[in-house]
């Protein structure tokens, strides 16, 4: 188990090793030191172990022990919850035999729950290098036309449908993607704003997967190495640094969510994505180039059905460009993105405030 | 590109159990729909719906204090399978974000007790969402330990049944400030809510607050120093029991707003509470509701319908002892056809009111003082009632607010209406149109709150 602290807020007994471990990645000195690093992470990890959790562990390797006999029967439930998962290919996890932290929990009780994949590398989206974030054949990248805000983290975004299926177009909700699509949301800072060629640290990717019980929301974090990301089910915070689009030297302190925050934006009714709508999807893809529209390429790649003729589909407008709206189109597509306030729920003299945005209460009145 | 990572592998298998809602919402709190556990009437039929904490294999997850004590937490909570408990060891666990828990029931977070047990979170980054703990499932039970110092609610429970807090202290320990967070203890459109020998402090809105709620008990608190003390908004069945609420600038609140999923809160016993002192400076942000609360305020209803107020201990409250006014009287506009303003069917008896209305604050102090009533009254009504007035569509008798056995309380009407028509208000210490009295409200009663 390779265990780092969390909170990093709180004293740190390695801080300065911390320290040490900023570099740019890719020199050679870089890679020895992150070694380093994170060999000193591991050892720390384990001195906790035995420590302050020693009695819980102990009792989940019990009943890991007196479960050990499940495990081929978990296999089996694993194995068909990821048979609903298409074109991932991937492996069900096999039971650690060393007892590793997700076998015990999983066995506790000779009961499996689902078994997400540990890497991100094994749902099979990108070709390796993984880093070069370059879509196989059967996965698209997308882009939206006004972007949540992510303290000014870029996004590579790619959306993955079972072979041979494809989403049904809705004018205003989220277009119904079969189960089994996979959305990735990969974020990163280029060392350099101002030259989209520098470098660039990749942080985490967050995939939807959308199962037979509802769309799931996962966060996998970037290794050092950059050469895949793992499940982080506690999420993490990452320190990054980059040079601003003003040439000014920037640093954050970069959250990436957990398990459940997930469903703080992603979450009203019910689990689901929040870009891939009609309004936001109606627009050309730089990186497609020809100039053509993501929904008609969609169309085309046959992965989108139902869509009317291209007049017809909404276009939000583009927050940050006044050719694309008036100021009220630009701050709707902007709340929208942001807080996911689908504009559904708009009228004309209300806001509708998404959960994890509002505070419960609707009214201010004046003094009594 | 420079970074220092401080991630977290985690190889925990998760459990996914999407959220659940709260259910049909019937109209009465008397014919639950949610399940026989939450039904009033009839607390001995087993609730088939939560699953019993001694479930089978069940564990007990220890979380101590340490550097690893928020992934471990956050892990325990993640991972939880229905009817563990997540146990902190005594301490100091400093936090630096929020904790949820998210669709898994049944699940108990349990310290080793109020003053032994202190979830710390004055270090809690921007962007982690603000709360202490954040909570949507069903059957949960928090108990023995403090959380404070949150930059947000420090415990906010959204949209679940069964849910009880016991013996938790919630604060800011650097006393009232209007930086503090909202609310301490904040359960908020749930069924079957309770809420007993807690501790709540130093809340910029209230320190215990239940809100768009079914069923709630209030039992056996202290709330001091917060803005509300103890607030039931827009609930219906409420109990609320047994209370300390000191130093407050509202000792009780029970309102009723517009704009909200749940209308029209009804229902709600006060009863056998102790309301001192509430005389705190008003600390809450510029437009929040309670910002609107005089200081001075023992217990205010506000549209709240079939409130029962009764052997309450009410003293030293420089505005007044009890308040029962209509949303009008906030002279706010509010866009909901649905949305009753006035308060009715309000039963107040057998309380004992005393030293309040001396130096009274506010819209109705102002009044009063104009009127040369000084000081103004233990029993204040704004004097506005509805043409109609209806509870739940059947019309009711008048008057709609009627007291007795208040012992020697004085009482004043203030006649807005007039003032609102025009003119000057119309100030009457008569309270004779007003004496009466209902019938009893039902306990709220089940087998959530009979749970140890």
């Amino acid at each position: 188990m390779l265990c780092r602290k969390y909170p990093d807020s709180g004293p740190k007994r390695s801080d300065s090793l911390h320290r040490v471990d900023t570099r740019r990645f890719g020199s050679r000195t870089g890679q020895r030191l992150k070694l380093r690093h994170r060999m000193i992470i591991k050892r720390s990890a384990q001195k906790h172990f035995v420590g302050t959790c020693s009695l819980p562990f102990a009792i989940i390797a019990c009943l890991f022990t007196l479960n050990a006999g499940c495990r081929e029967a978990a296999d089996v439930e694993s194995n068909a919850r990821l048979a609903t998962s298409p074109s991932g290919h991937p492996q069900p996890a096999t039971a650690d035999p060393n007892g590793s932290d997700e076998s015990r929990a999983s066995e506790r009780r000779g009961r499996l729950r689902p078994t997400y994949l540990k890497r991100l590398s094994e749902y099979n989206l990108f070709a390796e290098p993984l880093r070069e974030l370059t879509p196989k054949s059967d996965t698209i990248a997308y882009q939206i036309t006004t972007p949540l805000f992510s303290d000014y983290a870029a996004k590579h975004r790619v959306v993955r449908l079972p072979a041979g299926t494809s989403a049904t177009y809705h004018p205003r909700d989220v277009f119904d993607f079969p189960i089994g699509t996979v959305i990735a949301k990969t974020f990163y800072y280029p060392a350099d704003m101002r030259d989209p060629d520098s470098p660039r640290d990749l942080v985490e990717t967050r995939i939807l997967i959308h199962e037979q019980t509802g769309w799931v929301g996962l966060p996998y974090v970037w290794n050092d190495d950059q050469t895949d990301a793992s499940l982080s089910l506690t999420g993490a915070s990452v320190d990054v640094e980059w040079v601003h689009d003003d040439g000014q030297h920037r640093s954050n302190t970069h959250l990436v969510p957990n398990f459940n925050d997930c469903k703080r934006c992603h979450q009203n009714e019910k689990m689901e994505p929040i870009g891939p709508r009609a309004g936001f999807l109606n627009r050309d893809f730089d990186d497609i180039g020809d100039g053509r529209n993501q929904i008609d390429y969609w169309i085309e790649k046959k992965i989108l059905v139902g869509a009317p003729d291209r007049s017809r589909i909404p276009r939000f407008a583009v927050w940050n460009d006044r050719s694309t709206g008036t100021i009220d189109d630009r701050a709707r597509a902007w709340l929208d993105i942001n807080c996911t306030l689908p504009q559904r729920y708009w009228s004309s003299s209300q806001l509708w405030i998404a959960p994890a945005c509002r505070g419960n209460r609707s009214v201010s009145p004046g003094s009594l | 590109m420079n970074r220092v990572r401080q991630l977290l592998f985690v190889s925990f298998a998760s459990c996914l159990v999407l959220c659940v809602g709260c259910g049909t919402r019937s109209s009465d709190p008397n014919n639950s729909e949610s399940g026989p556990s939450g039904n009033v009437q009839d607390a001995r039929v087993p609730d088939a719906d939560m699953e019993s904490p001694e479930l089978e294999g069940a564990l007990v997850v220890r979380i101590a204090p340490g550097d690893d004590a928020q992934r471990q937490a956050q892990e325990a909570l993640i991972t939880a399978q229905p009817g563990d408990t997540i146990e902190f060891e005594a301490g100091i666990f400093e936090f630096s974000g929020t904790l949820s828990l998210d669709g898994i029931d049944g699940i108990t977070i349990r310290g080793k007790g109020l003053d032994q047990t202190i979830l710390n979170f004055a270090s809690q980054r921007k962007g982690t969402g603000g709360e202490g703990l954040l909570v949507k499932a069903h059957g949960f039970t928090i108990e023995d330990l403090t959380i404070q110092n949150t930059p947000g609610d420090a415990i906010k429970v959204t949209d679940s049944r069964d849910v009880v807090f016991r013996r938790v202290r919630t604060w800011w320990s650097d006393g009232a400030s209007q930086s503090n967070g909202a609310y301490g203890i904040y359960p908020v459109m749930c069924d079957n809510v309770l809420i007993e020998h807690c501790v709540a402090e130093h809340a910029s809105d209230a320190g215990i607050y239940v809100g768009q709620s079914r069923r709630a008990i209030v039992r056996r608190n202290r709330a001091e120093r917060n803005v509300a003390g103890i607030e039931i908004e827009n609930t219906i069945g409420a109990d609320v029991y047994e209370n300390d609420a000191i130093d407050n600038t509202g000792g009780i609140l029970v309102f009723s707003l517009p704009g909200l999923q749940q209308k029209n809160g009804s229902q709600c016993r006060v009863f056998n509470n102790r309301l001192l002192n509430n005389n705190h400076v008003n600390f809450a942000q510029e437009g929040a509701m309670v910002a609107t609360v005089p200081p001075g305020t023992g217990l205010m209803i506000m549209a709240n319908d079939q409130v029962e107020v009764f052997g309450n201990t009410i003293e030293k409250h420089k505005t007044t002892g009890i308040a029962v006014i209509s949303f009008l009287a906030t002279q706010r506009k509010f866009e909901d056809p649905q949305y009753d303003p006035f308060p009715e069917e309000i039963d107040i008896h057998d309380n004992q009111i005393s030293e309040a209305g001396y130096e009274p604050q506010g819209l109705f102090g102002e009044i009063s003082k104009q009127a040369g009533l000084m000081p103004m009254a233990e029993m204040v009504i704004d004097g506005l009632f509805n043409p109609e007035q209806t509870v739940n569509g059947t019309p009711i008798e008048n008057p709609a607010i009627r007291f007795r056995d208040n012992g020697e309380a004085t009482f004043l009407n203030l006649g807005l209406a007039s003032m609102f028509a025009g003119g000057s208000p119309t100030l009457s210490q008569d309270i004779g149109p007003f004496k009466g009295g209902y019938d009893a409200l039902p306990e709220i009663s089940g087998q959530w709150a009979e749970k140890k």
